[in-house]
């Protein structure tokens, strides 16, 4: 794509912009942009999105075979190139895929559960396992069925 | 130009306290809408909607409910830019082709990009380091907004996210640190790999994609799968303090071998700051780290933490442009640069 400015240069940031009450998308090229301000002064610099190339590149070998996602229609080859999926469902599209990918970027391939919550029902269970030590020991029985139906409760609620 | 008024002043967020390495401390969380494509995927008119039902949705939340909302192809060149030096944008959201928007909280500290990577990044900046209780600030945000929208997770990879670096609980805590003893001493080169090797990353000022300047570096977790909010905490309040030991150690280090080159170096920023008739902001940025170095060693410079913050933050290009109310060309932004610094100086 051409700069809109000098129409010479190729294009390298891009976006909208409200002009006479309609929205139109701007692009334009580096030396522009630096002529704009965009770049001057600041640090900022528009990146190649490496990061992803180098994510993908890991765990997609070329040869594989493409597949598209059915909800979306966006395709694993275009992943490789961006590093982005395209909607939910891709996740379960691309499962095969993305596992290695995640294995290699977080070092796991699942969820470990929304924090804090899992670790606080934990927390409640081992306190009340110890409540049952305890009532079992003082031959409270009554009590410590009570408080093993209640951790029962908490582990049955307690897979996501 | 819209935000002249904010211009004249320092995001609350700075840490005022020249001795401490530790400016300031940011949490995020990436969410996305269940049913919706992600904004990368989705057609100009689905990210509309989405950026619609998100302001909408977001403004029954009461914390919400007078919170400024920003469609960002409104905005010209100098407020997006302005946006990013004040920390409540990324390069991404502002210079892109999406239909994005800004949810910015009062004072600052809060904020939602809509249709960024993601169609929700909120995030809060908390003071100096400040992990806990920025988190708790972030977390009560998210979990307001989580009762109004149907968020997309599996309980298999967690939160849903378009890239899938921020998968599992897509939270980004990061710390921006000062650090110009372990870059002197030629440390910092160390320090990052070592960094990288146990999964926290080091970037620019600006985030992603910035380049570290005057020796600051945004620290912040790479693993957001497979572990829980605790884990990411314990791990960055770990580092923070291995990284205050090392720079300490480094500073010790240089103070006993090369005295006379620093304070030498040092007072010539001074003189800089002080008599400079234009001054990029690139070389600001490097004095003013040189001036933070001086008063961390006991230097007696009639500066404070607070006028320093104000001589980065104010001085920044779009923050000199947007007092300005008009397009400045570099050399004059230079040169309203250097009159700036002589005022706050005084």
């Amino acid at each position: 794509m051409i700069c809109d400015i000098c129409k010479e240069n190729e294009a390298t940031v891009h976006f909208t912009s409200f002009h006479g009450g309609e929205v139109t998308k701007m692009h334009i090229c580096h030396a522009c942009a630096v002529k704009l301000g965009v770049f001057d002064g600041n640090t900022q610099e528009k990146s190649f999105d490496i990061l992803g190339k180098f994510l993908s590149a890991l765990a997609l070998p070329e040869s594989i075979s493409d597949q598209s996602c059915s909800e979306c229609g966006k395709k694993l080859s275009e992943f490789r190139e961006d590093g982005k999926l395209g909607c939910p469902q891709c996740w379960e599209a691309f499962r095969a895929n993305l596992e290695p990918l995640l294995k290699k970027i977080h070092g796991r391939s699942f969820h470990k559960g929304k924090a804090g919550a899992p670790k606080v029902k934990n927390l409640r269970v081992g306190a009340l396992q110890k409540e049952l030590l305890t009532a079992v020991e003082k031959e409270e029985y009554e009590e410590a069925a009570r408080i093993r139906d209640k951790i029962k409760e908490l582990k049955k609620g307690g897979g996501k | 130009m819209i935000f002249a008024n904010l211009a004249s002043k320092s995001s609350p967020w700075q840490n005022t306290d020249s001795g401490s390495l530790f400016i300031s401390t940011r949490v995020r969380f990436a969410r996305n809408l269940a049913g919706f494509y992600f904004p990368n995927q989705a057609s100009p008119a689905a990210q509309s909607r989405v950026r619609k039902k998100v302001f909408e949705g977001i403004a029954t939340v009461k914390r919400w409910k007078d919170a400024g909302k920003l469609e960002l192809e409104e905005l010209d060149i100098t407020d997006r830019k302005f946006l990013i030096e004040r920390h409540l944008s990324s390069y991404d959201l502002v210079f892109t082709e999406r239909v994005a928007g800004l949810v910015m909280g009062e004072g600052e500290t809060a904020g939602i990009m809509v249709n960024e990577e993601d169609h929700l990044r909120m995030q809060v900046l908390g003071k100096g380091l400040s992990l806990e209780e920025t988190l708790e600030e972030a977390s009560s945000i998210e979990k307001e907004i989580s009762a109004v929208f149907d968020f997309a997770h599996s309980d298999d990879f967690g939160f849903l996210t378009s890239c899938p670096t921020n998968a599992g609980t897509g939270l980004r805590i990061s710390f921006l640190a000062h650090l110009p003893a372990l870059v002197m001493s030629g440390y910092m080169g160390e320090v990052i790999e070592s960094l990288a090797r146990v999964g926290v990353a080091s970037r620019g000022v600006y985030g992603e994609a910035t380049k570290p300047l005057g020796g600051f570096f945004q620290i912040s977790n790479q693993v957001t799968l497979g572990v829980s909010q605790r884990d990411i905490i314990e791990k960055l309040k770990a580092i923070s303090k291995q990284i205050e030991d090392a720079s300490d150690k480094a500073l010790d280090d240089l103070v006993s071998k090369r005295k006379t080159e620093m304070e030498d170096k040092i007072y010539r920023s001074y003189g800089v700051l002080q008599y400079a008739r234009r001054i990029s902001y690139e070389e600001l940025i490097n004095r003013i780290s040189d001036i933070r170095l001086g008063l961390s060693m006991g230097m007696a410079l009639p500066l404070d933490g607070e006028r320093l913050n104000n001589m980065l933050f104010l001085a920044q290009p779009a923050h000199i442009e947007e007092r300005n109310g008009a397009l400045l060309s570099p050399s004059e932004r230079d040169e309203k640069r250097s009159e700036f610094l002589r005022e706050t100086m005084g």
